[in-house]
């Protein structure tokens, strides 16, 4: 991975996580992780409220990873048209 | 009032990396910041063991869905007002953005203060801007071995710190310390406690400026928030140019020069590495350790201090500079209606709520004698500090009656109480009607609470 990749995947998973943060607090402010499921028991993969949030966190970083990584993408790979070159 | 700020190199955002190494400053803008450092910093390490009435004062207890703040306590029902809390603090930002610049970048920001701490570590470790500088080309002795272990330490062991610290805000932190001490800990607090012990080492041990310069979307946007009557750290040309150096007895005019020596200390100050005579640029975190720098320097050449100074456009230019103006009164305005606000509604909030749950199962159910039932979980939610006896009923639906196993329910205090209730209403009832339940004290409380719900009977007119 040469430097520029380097920074270029900081800055993804940099933003991914404050877009994360932001989701996962506001996501569990309204759900309780216990409550998500559609029997009155929650899955087994959620046995207790840390686990969810964590689960949650996660989830929601990966993403906004994948999210961020295909904008960061698609504006590096985009053809040069010189009428939408704002470095002119 | 982009005019002000210097295009950037061409190099742009990947330039390859100069490890900086700040120059030790002494001066009363550095005194400022270690105050700052120190108040922030002991807030934060201080604050989780600071007890209020039988438990700890400020706790996030997110497996319990409750945060303590002193007295009080608040629920996921509260939420908006953390939102609130956020838009008083990016208004703050802005206003105080306005008025004095990056105020924030270089006194307050956690980035700028746990390096801070970093750096002094370092220099206790490493020695001054030299002799790190020397160390770092050195061969790999006996002595550098000795002092990058010892700053190893101590930046591990602060940044574990740290993560127990943070993590001591979500989980009791008397609990989280027997935990560590007896070994028995869950999974997720070593997680945490890792994971925000490792972000500190990294931020602020590794990255410093950088995270300024290529993470922080504040600084790429404050220069927005910015107008000629801003305060600003600059470097004053007119007094300064022509730059270089000269005795300290010679009078400068003589020589067609400056009051700048071109001692460079500003730029050895510097912890993001910018040279501030070139003017103000986006890397400036408006630390003042240049004008620190530069006073000292001046003093010594017996010229006024100031070459470098806080100061605004419009006074560089000879104008007067004006605090109140639109910007800041619009922003000022805005800040205390809403902090004024947010306090009336902490203080006014409503100790009971209650929330309302259809079941899931059912719409509803057609009982024996022909009346229809809708079945609910209704949710008591006691914010307040004593235990309340509550009751139900129904209202907006004609001759409808709210069941529920117990006339009353004791909802213990800060607590919720689960109660499932059955609404019954005649068989007149069609399609989907709103209703509203009621939650009220008969403790003699006065309190009273109500949600809206809906009523839903079999489809027709």
């Amino acid at each position: 991975m040469n430097k520029r990749t380097q920074l270029d995947t900081g800055v993804v998973v940099w933003a991914s996580f404050l877009g994360a943060c932001a989701a996962t607090m506001v996501f569990f402010a309204f759900v309780d992780p216990l409550l998500i499921g559609d029997d009155d028991s929650p899955p087994v993969w959620i046995p207790d409220r840390k686990t969810g949030y964590a689960l949650g966190f996660f989830f929601f970083w990966l993403m906004c990873a994948l999210s961020s990584a295909l904008t960061a993408f698609l504006l590096e790979t985009r053809s040069t048209d010189p009428s939408t070159d704002r470095s002119l | 009032m982009n005019a002000v700020f210097k295009e950037p190199p061409s190099t742009g955002l990947y330039a390859p990396h100069r490890k900086v190494y700040p120059r030790e400053v002494k001066g009363r803008f550095n005194r400022l910041r270690v105050i700052s450092v120190i108040a922030l910093l002991g807030l934060f390490y201080l604050m989780p063991w600071v007890q209020w009435g039988g438990r700890q004062a400020v706790l996030f207890d997110l497996p319990a869905r409750k945060f303590y703040i002193f007295g009080l306590t608040f629920f996921p029902q509260d939420f908006f007002l953390l939102t609130w809390l956020l838009v008083i603090a990016a208004l703050s930002l802005f206003f105080f953005t306005a008025l004095a610049g990056r105020l924030w970048c270089g006194y307050a920001c956690p980035q700028t203060v746990w390096t801070e701490i970093f750096v002094w570590m370092e220099r206790w470790t490493e020695g001054n801007r030299q002799q790190r500088m020397k160390l770092d080309r050195g061969p790999w002795n006996a002595n550098k071995i000795l002092r990058k272990t010892a700053k190893q330490t101590l930046w591990i062991a602060f940044s574990l710190y740290t993560g127990f610290t943070f993590v001591g805000y979500f989980t009791p932190i008397h609990e989280l310390s027997n935990g560590l001490a007896t070994l028995s800990l869950g999974g997720w607090e070593w997680f945490w406690m890792l994971f925000y012990g490792f972000a500190t080492y990294g931020n602020a041990g590794h990255m410093r400026e950088q995270v300024c310069k290529y993470m922080c979307p504040y600084a790429r946007f404050q220069s927005a928030m910015f107008d000629r009557d801003t305060l600003i750290i600059s470097y004053d040309a007119a007094r300064g140019e022509p730059r270089g150096s000269r005795p300290r007895a010679v009078d400068p005019r003589s020589r067609s020069l400056g009051d700048c020596i071109d001692c460079k200390m500003c730029v050895q100050a510097c912890p993001t590495g910018i040279d501030i005579r070139d003017g103000l640029q986006l890397e400036c975190i408006a630390c003042a350790a240049c004008i620190d720098a530069c006073d000292e320097v001046m003093e010594k050449m017996q010229y006024p201090k100031g070459l470098i100074r806080y100061t605004t456009q419009a006074a560089m230019e000879g104008r007067k500079t004006r605090i109140l103006r639109p910007r800041t009164a619009i922003y000022g305005t805005l800040l205390v209606l809403l902090v004024a606000g947010f306090f009336w509604t902490v203080a006014h909030r409503t100790l009971v709520e209650v929330d309302v749950l259809r079941d899931r199962n059912a719409l509803y159910r057609r009982l024996d004698n022909g009346d229809i039932e809708n079945v609910y979980t209704i949710r008591i939610i006691n914010k307040d500090t004593t235990a309340h006896e509550m009751s139900l009923r129904v209202e907006g639906l004609p001759d409808a009656v709210l069941d529920t196993d117990a006339p009353v329910y004791l909802v213990e205090a800060e607590s919720v109480a689960s109660i499932v209730a059955r609404i019954r209403a005649p068989d007149t009832v069609r399609g989907g009607r709103d209703i509203e339940v009621i939650a009220t004290a008969t403790d003699g409380s006065g309190i009273e609470s109500r949600a809206q719900a809906r009523f839903i009977g079999p489809a027709g007119t």
